[in-house]
């Protein structure tokens, strides 16, 4: 599929038939294959939905951030879509969540003991209390 | 949050230079990965850890089986950040079609009923992913549950209630009645699911369009309800596409709002097609569209000219699509292919016989550049479109052959069968089909276009070898030459070719037998084989057997539906009801079957295979019937779509049978099929049977031998076009009854197949010939056949009708004699008088046979009207006309009378021999009353003619 994506030229449009379904893409990181009725204008702005998400969540989203944290572009696509469905419009509603399951996570990581503990967990931590350091002395 | 291992990893990848080694990487990372998940004791950090290395391979490619005890120790992890790993890989497994074990299921299932929130949305969403009834059914009551509880966090009852309606979409079998439906449906008015209310929050405003996708779905719900029959509704509808249609921008100012508005508008063109296609809706949703294809921006392009297609899929009128076709040709050469497809598909869709030929150039061209996945597909669309709109023949073969010769690319072998088929079943392109072929034998073209030609000569070279240019010697010289150019992969079907012109022209043996030794030296050895046996029975000697041999050496052809169809298969997904097929109108003329909706529940709809069965009998057409006694050539049948004109030509005791047939309608009329029904032409095989022929020896007999199925059924009558087919029959003996003459066609609008039975129209009065007897002959068989066994005689008014009917065929001098006056009758009155006396003296031993017949009409003093008596006249006068057409020879002089016929025919049966008919036909101009007397050597034959005769004649 992204081979097809590939061949493409930028003054082309942005749909493409392929195997009895339609492919619609922004570029060659988002690309969906929706049934061949589906409104590809449409769906157009779903992409663009997400990546105005993406921007928001990553800051200003580049081509690393989704190849480091594709987790968590697959997280955050599961609040945005369901089985293709669209289930959340709302930026506001699936940040929060996002960021809710973030918390949950670091709260995960900073339960876990020494033997496992991740680096950037400690490095948060250590960010913290340099804040509360500085904080201290302002005071 | 991040793993470092998994960063570290990435980055390696990243690093690699070339493909080997990334893959060098990706072995060495998938044997540790391997020794870790040994370790009983491994760490829910690394487990998630390994997993997401194994994902990450995954999505670049590789592939990779994961280990599905670990996926469902994750899974079943308490911690969100391991439980979420394990979903996303069960995620990519289901993609990648992995097949899930039952653990899996049961880790996944477990976390929907878990008091955690986390859990149970990862379930729920994994659940809308499994696409299996087993594990619906499971679910569904707990979904069901979540959905109309009270005590759940709406954003968990968002998923739950998206996950339920995907369910159900995909097994509708899980809802369990309609209770539970209403259930559903109160519930939905609940503002946390669905919020339509006006003050919608800030959140929901995209790009200052309020829920875009709230209004669509909305639009797209409309879709699948029954349109509104009363006006209000119909009416707010209207008004709502009419506003959508208004916001209508065709420059960006803001990318997102300039999208939606327009995503919207092609939506609001599918409702507005739900409805219909109210008049003034259609014609707006037609003015967009044109703005739409002809826009800067490539994205419009392409959903107008997707969004016109649907629009001409459902349209009767192709008229108005017309005036946007040169935008449309012009999307044709550019070069985003899928612009250039949707072009294709519209202009196929709306192809009319007035611009198929503009188009098909047009396609032609692009075909010659297309790439060549695409390139079959168009080739199969012009094949269609050719044959579907074309009025001349020339150009259907002209396309067609420079189709099968484009070398491009292999064409589907669908489209030279094609060809094959549709010249071998329609005579009138023989011909010019046959022509091309031999003048398109050259060096260098594409060798499925050689074979093509070589058996067109082979199968119709004869039709043209009467023409100078087209000789048999030329046609040989032809297929040498492509044996030349071509070589060994052509030379079996040279040889059979070579053999086929030689069956029909003994006289170029010689020449045959040189080029096939030619040949044969540098063939491979089974085909040297084959060239040695047609070599051996050429020099039989034997013609007749050579033309058995090598008619119809190929089993029959048949016009094949079903290529079309598979022409046609191509690509297209089945689709939501929606979904317009570019051939879908081509495809429901194709197949009546298909034609008839499933969803045809109104009942007063004729069923698809319907019969109408027009039983036509011979009173209904009897004066057709009647003209074509002696006129031979004529009208025999017409009704609303077809006309039936017949011409007999007999030579007893044979006769052939000419039935043309015109579509009179304004539309292409399929599944055309004439038969003579008398006989049942059932399988191929008994086809070939027939011609051991076991039907009865006597009466009207149809000659089976020449009749080619294919040739009669499944035709296709293109509108005004005239086509002829021809029947033998043979007269065997004496009959009444006749065969049927069977036409069936399919009645498109009306979703029926008629068929129409006319008796066939030859009639034993056709086997009679005249045949030249003097006077006296006449008048020794006149009186053999006395008596009353021979004799039939018959008393009738004459339909003076029939002079107006044929005033042409009545010679201009009997036109004058009538309008003579009284006067002038008079003197013709004394020449009578005097052949009177004529006819007496050469009858000086026998008395005048007609004298006997006391029955004559006295010529009382009947007042009749000049009038009248002129029709009279006349009537006579076209009777003379009449009978020598009818097979009698006037005998001269034999009748005293002036206005009388006597005459003498002979009819010839292949099995009862012949059979004499003498004639006599007076005519009382002051009683208007016609005596017809008929004397045959058979009583039946007497009968029957003056029977036949009366018919005729009289009133």
């Amino acid at each position: 599929m992204s081979k097809i994506v590939l061949q493409r030229r930028p003054k082309d449009c942005n749909f493409v038939e392929y195997q009895g379904s339609k492919i619609v893409y922004r570029n060659l990181y988002f690309i969906a294959s929706v049934s061949q009725d589906e409104n590809e204008l449409l769906m157009l702005e779903v992409i663009h939905r997400y990546v105005e998400i993406l921007d928001k969540y990553f800051g200003n989203v580049c081509e690393l951030d989704l190849i480091f944290n594709f987790q968590k572009a697959y997280f955050i696509l599961n609040e945005l879509v369901m089985s293709g469905e669209l289930q959340e419009s709302s930026k506001k509603a699936i940040l929060r969540v996002t960021m809710q399951q973030d918390e949950i996570e670091q709260f995960e990581n900073s339960e876990r003991g020494w033997g496992e503990l991740n680096l950037d967990g400690v490095a948060k931590s250590a960010i913290l209390s340099v804040k509360e350091f500085k904080q201290s002395f302002t005071r | 949050m991040s793993m470092r291992g998994l960063t570290a990893f990435i980055t390696e990848l990243r690093n690699c230079k070339t493909d080997e080694e990334e893959q060098r990487r990706v072995n060495k990372e998938l044997a540790n990965i391997r020794t870790h998940f040994k370790d009983k004791k491994l760490s829910g950090y690394n487990r998630k850890k390994y997993v997401s290395k194994l994902i990450f391979m995954t999505l670049a490619g590789y592939n990779i089986d994961f280990d599905q005890k670990i996926v469902e120790d994750l899974v079943r992890s308490e911690k969100y950040s391991e439980k979420s790993i394990g979903y996303l890989s069960f995620s990519v497994m289901i993609q990648e079609q992995t097949n899930i074990t039952k653990n899996l299921y049961n880790a996944i299932l477990s976390d929907l009923t878990k008091t955690s929130e986390v859990g149970t949305c990862l379930s729920l969403h994994a659940i809308s992913m499994i696409d299996k009834e087993k594990i619906a059914k499971l679910v569904y009551e707990t979904v069901y549950g979540m959905v109309i509880s009270y005590g759940l966090q709406n954003y968990q009852k968002k998923k739950a209630a998206l996950c339920l309606s995907i369910l159900i979409r995909r097994f509708p079998q899980l809802l369990k009645d309609k209770a539970q439906c209403e259930e559903l449906i109160s519930y939905l008015n609940h503002s946390h699911l669905i919020n339509i209310s006006n003050d919608f929050s800030e959140d929901y405003l995209y790009h200052s369009i309020p829920a875009p996708w709230l209004q669509i779905k909305l639009i797209r719900i409309l879709q699948y309800l029954k349109p509104p029959t009363d006006t209000e509704s119909l009416q707010t509808l209207e008004s709502i596409i009419q506003s959508i249609f208004s916001k209508i921008s065709i420059y960006k100012p803001n990318l997102q709002s300039y999208n939606i508005a327009n995503a919207l508008i092609v939506e609001a063109i599918n409702l507005t097609i739900h409805l219909g296609n109210p008049k003034a809706l259609f014609s707006s949703s037609l003015s967009i569209l044109g703005k739409f294809i002809s826009a800067r921006d490539i994205n419009l392009q392409y959903i107008g000219l997707d969004a016109i297609g649907h629009l001409a899929s459902v349209s009767e009128d192709f008229s108005v699509f017309s005036k946007y076709k040169n935008n449309v040709y012009a999307s044709l050469k550019f070069p985003d292919i899928s612009i250039q497809s949707r072009a294709i598909d519209l202009l196929f869709a709306i192809s009319t016989i007035e611009t198929a030929k503009e188009t098909v150039e047009k396609l032609m061209k692009v075909l010659r550049k297309v790439e060549p996945s695409k390139s079959g597909d168009l080739a199969a669309k012009i094949a269609i479109l050719t044959e579907k709109f074309a009025t001349e023949y020339t150009w259907y073969v002209d396309v067609m052959f420079e189709l099968v010769s484009y070398s491009g690319n292999k064409i589907d072998s669908n489209i030279w069968q094609r060809v094959i088929q549709v010249v071998l079943t329609h005579e009138e392109l023989q011909r010019y089909a046959v022509k091309v072929s031999l003048a398109s034998i050259k060096p260098k073209i594409y060798l499925d276009a050689v074979k093509v030609h070589v058996y067109f000569i082979g199968e119709l070279g004869h039709l043209v070898a009467a023409e100078s240019d087209y000789a048999p010697l030329i046609q040989l010289e032809i297929l040498d030459a492509a044996a030349d150019f071509y070589g060994q992969p052509i030379h079996s079907m040279v040889a059979t070719a070579i053999c086929k012109v030689v069956s029909h022209f003994p006289e170029i043996s010689e020449e045959a037998l040189k080029i096939l030794e030619k040949i044969k030296q540098s063939s491979t050895i089974p085909i040297q084989q084959k060239i040695n046996e047609y070599i051996a029975l050429i020099k039989l000697g034997k013609p007749n057997m050579l033309q058995a041999i090598f008619t119809n050496v190929d089993s029959p052809v048949y016009l094949d539906p079903n290529i079309t169809k598979k022409l046609l298969l191509r690509s297209k997904s089945i689709g939501d009801r929606r979904t317009w097929v570019p051939e879908s109108r081509i495809l429901k003329n194709e197949d009546s079957n298909l034609h008839n909706h499933v969803s045809a529940t109104n009942k007063t709809k004729p069923l698809s295979n319907a019969i109408k069965d027009t039983i036509v009998s011979v009173e209904d057409l009897q004066s057709y019937y009647n003209n074509l006694l002696w006129d031979r050539e004529g009208r025999l049948f017409v009704n609303e779509d077809i006309e039936i004109k017949v011409r007999i030509e007999s030579s007893p005791p044979r006769a052939k049978l000419f039935v043309e047939i015109v579509n009179i309608t304004a539309v292409i009329i399929r599944q055309f099929e004439v038969k003579i029904s008398q006989y049942e032409f059932g399988s191929n095989e008994s086809d070939k049977n027939s011609n051991l022929d076991d039907s009865p020896q006597e009466g009207l007999q149809f000659i089976k031998s020449g009749y080619r199925r294919s040739l009669h059924s499944d035709l296709k009558l293109l509108p005004k076009i005239h086509l002829e087919r021809t029947f033998d029959f043979v007269c065997n003996s004496f009959f009444d009854s006749v065969p049927e003459l069977e036409l069936s066609y399919l009645n498109e609008s009306m979703g029926t197949r008629n068929t129409v039975k006319l008796p066939v129209p030859i009639n034993f009065i056709h086997f009679i010939e005249p045949v030249k007897l003097s006077k006296e002959d006449f008048m020794s068989r006149w009186s053999q056949l006395k008596g009353s066994s021979y004799e039939n005689s018959s008393i009738f008014s004459p339909n003076t009708k029939l002079v107006s009917e044929h005033e042409s065929k009545i010679p201009k001098e009997a036109i004058a004699t009538a309008n003579l006056d009284q006067s002038n009758e008079s003197s013709i009155q004394e020449t009578e008088n005097q052949l009177k006396n004529m006819s007496l003296d050469t009858e000086s031993f026998e008395p005048s046979p007609f004298v006997e017949t006391s029955k004559e009409p006295s010529p009382a003093q009947t007042i009749s009207g000049n009038n009248l008596k002129k029709d009279i006249h006349l009537f006579f006068a076209l009777s003379k006309v009449v009978f020598p057409s009818l097979g009698f020879f006037e005998v001269e002089g034999v009748d005293p009378d002036p206005e009388s016929f006597v005459g003498v025919g002979i009819a010839t049966t292949k099995n009862s021999g012949r059979f004499g008919t003498l004639l006599r036909f007076e005519l009382d101009s002051e009683k208007s009353l016609a005596q017809l007397t008929l004397r045959a050597t058979s009583p039946e034959i007497s009968s029957y003619i003056s029977k036949q005769l009366t018919k005729l004649f009289g009133k």
